[in-house]
């Protein structure tokens, strides 16, 4: 059994959820919210794998040198690929 | 806005703490690039920067950029190509996505390369976009 929350809505935002309900978007207000909130944990769960992997990567990040040698030679891979008529995977 | 992003801004983005950073983490655009480009930054991070595979997936999974198939752009390749393959082949994938994409607000590149197709589209740089102006 989960738990129950109690929510204060925009008046707003509250009518835009009925009106999803009433056109047979959500099944009720409630499956809106669970809906909504599931989302906003994958978002996060998401930005802190972001977070954890950019932050590595911005460590190794000596200048912007380095950054541009490196686009160049990726870049150099692709003209390579697109030459030989190779569809990237 | 809807940007078409290179992959020069967005590995920079993803990198470097500087005002690539600041642009694509803003929440203010929606990003969108090539499977070519992501590629490329794909390649960079597992060669260059010892990512590991699943590392790196995740990485391009959730980087706030919706990645097109190849699929998507096919059609408007050979026009493309006329328009920057003389220039580099390797931006021709993504003046592809620009031709395909209806309602688009342009490129965002710090490639000169792009000034060819600036007729045709809006090509904005970093500071552009921090500064709202095209």
């Amino acid at each position: 059994m989960g738990s129950k929350l109690l929510l204060n809505l925009p008046e707003k935002d509250s009518e835009k959820i009925e009106m999803l309900v009433e056109a047979g978007e959500y099944a009720s207000k409630s499956e809106f919210i669970r809906f909504a909130i599931k989302q906003a944990l994958y978002s996060e769960e998401r930005i802190g794998e972001l977070k954890a992997i950019t932050s590595k990567l911005q460590k190794q990040t000596k200048n912007r040198k380095q950054i541009d040698e490196e686009v160049e030679e990726a870049k150099a891979e692709t003209r390579r690929l697109l030459s030989k008529g190779q569809e990237e995977s | 806005m809807i940007l078409i992003a290179d992959s020069t801004v967005l590995y920079s983005a993803l990198v470097y703490r500087g005002p690539e950073s600041r642009v694509l983490f803003s929440g203010s655009h929606v990003f969108v690039t090539t499977q070519s480009n992501a590629s490329e930054i794909y390649r960079i991070v597992t060669e260059k920067r010892g990512l590991k595979d699943s590392e790196a997936l995740r990485l391009i999974e959730s980087m706030p950029v919706l990645v097109v198939e190849n699929s998507f752009i096919e059609n408007e390749w050979k026009e493309a190509e006329e328009l920057i393959g003389g220039r580099d082949i390797s931006d021709v994938p993504l003046v592809a996505l620009a031709l395909s994409l209806p309602g688009h607000d342009g490129i965002w590149s710090t490639d000169k390369d792009f000034e060819a197709v600036r007729g045709r589209f809006r090509v904005w740089k970093t500071r552009d976009l921090l500064c709202g102006k095209g």
